[in-house]
């Protein structure tokens, strides 16, 4: 009898301990997409929320990632270079090169390929690869995510994230892609005149921004465009200054690295790389797919007399058979004015897009 | 919708080589176009249709639809001027007219659109050695050039439950040569529209639209 009432007394207690779980609900977040810029389209199965974001944030920067806890997203892709790598080569935790330049991550959410060679087709599925890569961070999935299961802070901003508890490689790639859709470059000077050149109204802060381009930058820009000119606008225009395609600029005459004919198997794609935005094009240097021009000056220069020609050269670089469209002095001058009108003070010095924990 | 392009009556691919009237030989490497207002009557089918046949294949697009109301089409090859000028941001995202899906098909507010794109490779020397000397860069919009289709007594092919498809050719002999008008790859291989090519311009999308047709 002793003993039933034992019993009974701690079956009470559990009965009137236990609680209901409670789902955390996240908080939605509302991007903060520029007037002129196109709406974006977000996975349905990755909605933007307060608490993903501010989880990717984290992530981004989390050594804990890598194989020997030395190396984060971040350490290729720096705040200070637009997120981009101002090394050549990124070295990974081996002490491994790669032989392409780290791309800059300006206005991912917008796009339709990955990597030069745009071997992925999702942000989350880019997110997947540096992390395992073993001349990048070097590091198994289970062994990442059982690392940050062991902080109590991940636990709490996973749950936070997603409403369940439990961490896997889904939900950080997840976290991090919503951060980096967060990362929207749109308040430049190029930004302001090309909402003026199409009539699309401007803010009093617009409007002294307009007052401030220069007729060397509108030269430049008209250079830009023109057929006869520059020739730039066939791959970069519009809100994005890219397209989104893959080309052979005329680097090379023949190719050490196929690029894109990696992944499709197509002689007729060999030598062709992801055409990359130019938006803070003066932070994100050294330029081209193998980081192989220091200054924009030599870019210049390549595209005026540099043209190498071969099989799958863009017909569009139509001044090839004189290498190039042969700018003269005055012409890279006013050409490259127009080029830093595309830094964006307003994201490379963004606060929400620096370390967390700094 | 689809768009089936075609070289001397055999299906023609992206990259492979095709020997012209004249000779040349002819490596199509792109082939797009925009269709616009796409309707009978006064019932409208879809607002645009992108064809790209390296990204898309021959789909042009899929909508919800009974076929029966659209036993005949009338649409722009080209976007009509009121949208060609508007902000390309604006479309809803699912419309090709949108600049993310429009993509490389769209210059600036002003000219607009890409109407036709037409990319290809030629040799044009008479010789035995394969050596593409030329390369062919037709891309051509600008409202002067827009130019509108009708087709009549469709046949909408069912193709899966309450799926049907139309299928169109795209002749791309005939794009070179329809019997009235032709273009010379040799001297006739560039055209942006601007104004000192605006013959060619014009040229290129009678031609192309001579060259759709139903099967």
């Amino acid at each position: 009898m002793r003993l039933f009432g034992v019993t009974l007394l701690i079956l009470m207690l559990s009965l009137s301990c236990r609680k209901d779980k409670v789902s955390y609900v996240a908080t939605p977040y509302e991007l903060d997409i520029p007037s002129h810029f196109p709406q974006m389209i977000i996975p349905e199965d990755n909605p933007m929320t307060v608490e993903g974001v501010e989880l990717g944030r984290k992530l981004f920067y989390e050594e804990l990632l890598s194989g020997d806890n030395s190396m984060s997203c971040a350490s290729c892709h720096s705040p200070n270079a637009a997120f981009s790598d101002p090394e050549q080569y990124s070295t990974g935790i081996d002490g491994i090169q790669g032989n392409r330049n780290s791309m800059a991550l300006i206005n991912l959410g917008w796009a339709q390929n990955y990597f030069w060679d745009g071997r992925a087709i999702t942000l989350e599925e880019q997110i997947l690869d540096p992390i395992t890569n073993p001349i990048e961070m070097h590091e198994t999935w289970p062994n990442a995510t059982e690392k940050l299961s062991s902080k109590l802070i991940y636990r709490n901003l996973f749950y936070k994230a997603f409403g369940e508890e439990g961490i896997d490689s889904i939900k950080v790639t997840k976290a991090i892609a919503q951060f980096l859709r967060t990362m929207i470059s749109g308040t430049s000077k190029y930004d302001v005149m090309y909402k003026y050149e199409n009539g699309i109204s401007l803010s009093s802060t617009d409007q002294q921004i307009l007052n401030n381009v220069t007729i060397d930058e509108w030269a430049g820009y008209d250079l830009f465009k023109s057929l006869n000119g520059a020739d730039c606008l066939h791959c970069h225009k519009g809100t994005m200054m890219r397209i989104d395609g893959f080309s052979n600029n005329g680097l090379d005459a023949t190719f050490t690295d196929l690029g894109r004919a990696e992944i499709t198997g197509s002689t007729f794609d060999e030598g062709k790389f992801k055409i990359p935005t130019l938006r803070n094009i003066a932070y994100t240097a050294p330029y081209m797919h193998d980081g192989r021009f220091s200054t924009l000056d030599e870019v210049i220069d390549h595209y005026s007399f540099g043209i190498q020609q071969s099989s799958t050269l863009d017909p569009l670089i139509e001044f090839a058979f004189q290498g190039g469209v042969q700018l003269d002095a005055l012409e890279k001058s006013l050409l490259k004015k127009f080029l830093l009108t595309l830094s964006d003070e307003g994201f490379i010095n963004n606060p929400d897009f620096s370390d967390p924990d700094e | 919708m689809t768009i089936n392009p075609e070289f001397n009556g055999q299906e023609l691919f992206l990259d492979q080589t095709v020997t012209s009237s004249e000779g040349y030989l002819i490596q199509f490497t792109e082939l797009k176009c925009f269709l616009e207002d796409i309707r009978s009557y006064e019932n409208l089918l879809i607002d645009a249709g992108l064809f790209d046949y390296r990204a898309k294949g021959v789909d042009v697009f899929r909508t919800p639809g009974d076929p029966a109301a659209f036993d005949s089409l009338n649409f722009n090859l080209g976007v009509r001027s009121d949208l060609n000028h508007s902000d390309p941001t604006l479309f809803p995202t699912n419309s090709d007219l949108n600049i993310i899906n429009a993509n490389d098909m769209h210059w600036d507010w002003n000219p607009g659109y890409i109407f036709v794109k037409v990319e290809a490779r030629v040799d044009t020397i008479p010789d035995t050695i394969e050596n593409y000397d030329h390369n062919v860069v037709f891309h051509v919009g600008g409202d002067v050039n827009l130019q509108d289709i009708s087709l009549n007594n469709l046949q909408w092919n069912l193709i899966a439950e309450n799926e049907y498809q139309l299928d169109l050719k795209l002749d791309m002999e005939k794009f070179l040569n329809d019997g009235n008008q032709s273009i010379d790859l040799r001297t006739e291989h560039t055209s942006h529209s601007a104004p000192n090519q605006a013959p060619l311009s014009l040229k290129i999308m009678q031609l192309f639209k001579s060259a759709i047709s139903t099967y």
